[in-house]
């Protein structure tokens, strides 16, 4: 979230984000949403895939007139709840078993591990969109998708006795009444005034290799995730494609 | 971050330069004076957060690793300072600064309170220095361990050397999860590899 | 996520706005306003508990963090001077010591406190550091973050009330709650309420028995070493969030008088017994800083208070030695000596001289101090570094 305060440099910041929003909707069309490393889930016989749904990493915001980014506590406490309901939905008919990462699981070293395992997926999610999804390849990588956790997320694996690990990430920004008015007004002076901006992915880590076996990225519009249904939307669209 | 490397590429993209470059594995010359052979692929960094006598290569993006090269730190300057406009009015207090006199334990130090002031943290440590062959003449080598503010714990090598008053090295750092331990026996034949050339072989 | 670079440019304009913002301000405060009542909880469907909601967010995040120190009588020790003081109210809050070295305190709505490091060190005894958490009480009291709060989202011009933002923006986590709860418990303070806070607080100090002339003092030691630094006065956070101290010093000295001046308890060596845990680390970050005129001051200060603290005189030597300028060789050198002569030097004294006698040549001296150094701390880790030099 960025705070946009201040009056310095307004109109090369507005134009930058013009063009900014130009060339996202340009390479939106580039990068395919979706990648998956592996057809599927790895189904052993006789099991059924168990998942750990990682503390799920949600915040809506909204843009006032002044252009102050404000965290809001009760459309993302709603959010939160409607989305965990989609995904038990979606487990249901997917056949899967969802478990709520619980940090007090385990031995104290995989505790450890653990969130410190959240905090790097924070900073892995960042370099994937990023690096995969907005305009700044890596060109070792050659469009290969290769990101891991790497090997530690066995301490996830062990605690929680599962297969994989689901992590969802959404940054959303609802422009208050007063900010629409701004933005309004600013395009008809020419001005592109940033709206807000909505961020999310989703990723599936596999616990035996700590590989990102799928990741999703969020694009607009998905709808308000102030709302159930589009709340419950988002979560199919971004998740159930993974739960094959 | 993110929104921030969402207008550097369309400035970029408008501008019509590549902020990052690939870096093939063969014989490379960094900054004019330190040649390396590097055994994979690498990524360099046009633009960074990092200014000063200073190239950066990555492998899987800043936020999880970099290669720091020092081309030459001269005598009174900084090893690195943060780009100007991304730096809080707190770091307008003057930096400590490498001395061509300064043994490799002062330079040690240096790094540490060098890290402080570009990650914002208190969590710095070095350890384990050690002399260490360095592009066939004596340099010395240590570890860094830091937490940054995004809580990520990184780990860190330096290798390095002072010739004719200037600071010629490397320092590879990435999350200590996966990211520096999968890349480190790659910096080390890097290393190896290295030759100071041009300016610095006088 | 990081705070965006274009609004560094503008903490000065942020500030003055904000003094005049002040002075506009609907919100000062009546005489005998009601303090907030013990157990306060906001209204469900009120703004403030959205407000609180964030926080409580925020603070789980804060409990996971690195940077909180985990010191068991560190932490009791900071709780109980701040239940003494908050009495009925002690309940209500949950401090957390944070290792940044920045002198700065905050308190949020929803009663989560931060003390940081850079506070504990300077601090010359309890009293002192009971001063500052008073200040902060009287805020939180005052509900003044609330009021900011509801200000700065009505105001069209937000950047008037970040006067903080330059300071603050690199010290949050990314893409977090912990950088925002910050950054929204820390918005610019008004005069009005600056005062109000220093009357609260004195009062806090003086039933709790402490000595009020403590909190005038602390605050003229702040105001010397900012002006013994270079750096623009937004970058002291505290100063961003409490506009203009030297204007309040006048009124907050004649107050602190009245409320009692010097009688009451100091708690000095308490508090050096307090700290002692952390000292040595608190130390170390601040000379990580490499801002020598300011450490300098700070240690200075602290030796007039203990004058045979070794971990004091080493660390004066410390900055003597780093800075390496013209004389600071001898200068480091004699502070080591004063160091060595007390109970409580550091074995690192021994490494600093070592390091400062073979900067000078004197290879025979730096010699005995390093024996002198692996028989003070046989498991140096550094021996085979500092070996290394006394062999090239």
């Amino acid at each position: 979230m960025g705070y946009l305060g201040g009056h310095s440099g307004r109109a090369s910041r507005a134009l930058a984000v013009v063009v900014s929003f130009w060339v996202i909707a340009v390479l939106a069309g580039c990068a395919a949403p979706v990648q998956r490393q592996t057809p599927e889930l790895r189904r052993d016989v006789g099991k059924v895939p168990r998942i750990v749904v990682m503390p799920l990493d949600v915040e809506l915001s909204q843009l006032s007139a002044g252009g102050l980014d404000e965290p809001h506590a009760e459309w993302t406490e709603a959010a939160l709840r409607h989305m965990r309901a989609a995904l038990d939905e979606e487990a249901k008919v997917r056949k899967v078993t969802l478990v709520d990462f619980q940090s007090e699981r385990g031995s104290p070293e995989d505790r450890e591990t653990s969130l410190d395992l959240v905090k790097l997926h924070r900073a892995v999610g960042a370099a994937v969109m990023v690096h995969q999804y907005m305009g700044l390849a890596l060109p070792s990588k050659e469009g290969k998708f290769d990101w891991s956790l790497g090997p530690a997320v066995a301490s996830i694996a062990r605690s929680h006795e599962a297969d994989y690990a689901l992590f969802l990430f959404v940054r959303d920004s609802y422009a208050t009444a007063g900010r629409v008015a701004v933005i309004v007004i600013g395009a008809l002076l020419g001005i592109g005034v940033p709206g807000g901006a909505q961020v999310g992915f989703a990723s599936v880590v596999d616990l035996k290799t700590g590989d990102i076996v799928w990741f999703n990225r969020l694009i607009r519009p998905q709808g308000d995730l102030r709302t159930p249904d589009a709340a419950a939307e988002t979560v199919k669209a971004l998740v159930a494609d993974s739960l094959q | 971050m993110i929104r921030r490397c969402l207008c550097v590429a369309a400035a970029l993209a408008v501008a019509g330069c590549a902020p990052l470059v690939l870096v093939q594995p063969e014989r490379q010359t960094v900054g004019g004076v330190i040649s390396v052979q590097p055994g994979i692929k690498w990524n360099k960094l046009t633009m960074s957060d990092y200014r000063g006598n200073v190239e950066v290569w990555t492998l899987d993006g800043p936020a999880l690793n970099t290669l720091l090269f020092f081309t030459g730190v001269p005598d009174g300057e900084p090893l690195f300072t943060r780009a100007a406009g991304a730096a809080p009015a707190a770091q307008q207090e003057k930096p400590a600064v490498f001395r061509s006199t300064m043994n490799p334990v002062e330079v040690q130090e240096l790094l540490e309170a060098t890290l402080a002031r570009h990650f914002r943290t208190t969590i710095v440590e070095a350890r384990n220095l050690k002399p260490a062959p360095v592009a066939n003449g004596q340099g010395f080598r240590f570890e860094t361990r830091h937490v940054g503010r995004d809580e990520v714990e990184r780990d860190g090598v330096f290798v390095g050397t002072i010739r004719n008053g200037k600071l010629y090295g490397a320092w590879f750092q990435g999350a200590k999860l996966h990211y520096f331990k999968r890349y480190l026996p790659e910096f080390d034949q890097m290393v190896a590899s290295a030759q100071l050339v041009g300016d610095a072989a006088r | 996520m990081s705070v965006t670079r274009r609004q560094f440019g503008c903490a000065c304009c942020g500030l003055a706005a904000g003094l005049l913002a002040g002075s506009l301000s609907a919100q000062v405060p009546a005489p005998g306003r009601p303090l907030l009542a013990p157990g306060y909880r906001p209204a469900p469907e009120s703004d403030e508990k959205g407000l609180w909601s964030l926080m409580d967010r925020a603070e789980q995040e804060l409990k996971r963090s690195r940077f909180v120190v985990r010191d068991r009588e560190l932490d009791a020790y900071v709780r109980d001077i701040v239940c003494r003081l908050a009495k009925d109210h002690c309940p209500d809050v949950r401090t957390y010591v944070v290792r940044t070295a920045q002198f700065n305190a905050s308190m949020a709505p929803n009663g989560m406190m931060e003390v940081w490091t850079g506070l504990l060190l300077r601090c010359g005894d309890e009293a002192q550091l009971a001063a500052i958490l008073g200040h902060e009480l009287g805020h939180y009291l005052r509900r003044h973050t609330v009021e900011r709060w509801r200000d700065a989202r009505n105001k069209s011009d937000f950047g008037a009330f970040l006067g903080l933002g330059l300071a603050v923006a690199g010290l949050g986590a990314v893409g977090s709650l912990a950088q925002l709860a910050l950054v929204a418990s820390s918005f610019a303070f008004s005069r009005d309420q600056e005062r109000e806070a220093d009357e609260v607080g004195l009062a806090l100090m003086s039933k709790a028995g402490y000595a009020p002339a403590a909190a005038a003092e602390v605050w003229e030691q702040l105001i010397a070493e900012y002006k013994a630094g270079t750096a623009e006065r937004a970058s002291q956070v505290l100063f961003a969030t409490h506009p203009d101290p030297e204007e309040r010093m006048g009124t907050l000295r004649t107050a602190a008088t009245k409320a009692g001046g010097d009688a009451g308890e100091r708690g000095h060596e308490r508090y050096l017994e307090k700290l002692a845990g952390v000292r040595a680390q608190m130390v170390r970050d601040e000379l990580a800083l490499r801002q020598y005129g300011r450490s300098d001051l700070v240690f200075e200060r602290l030796l007039v208070q203990w004058p045979d603290d070794g971990q004091l005189w080493f660390a004066k030597g410390e900055v003597y030695r780093l800075r390496g300028g013209d004389g600071d060789a001898a200068r480091a050198l004699a502070a080591y000596a004063r160091a060595l002569e007390t109970k409580n030097a550091p074995p690192e004294t021994l490494r600093g001289t070592m390091l400062v006698e073979l900067k000078t040549g004197a290879r025979d001296r730096a010699q005995a101090a390093f024996e002198a150094y692996l028989k003070a701390k046989p498991d140096a880790a550094d021996a085979d570094a500092l070996k290394m030099l006394l062999s090239q």
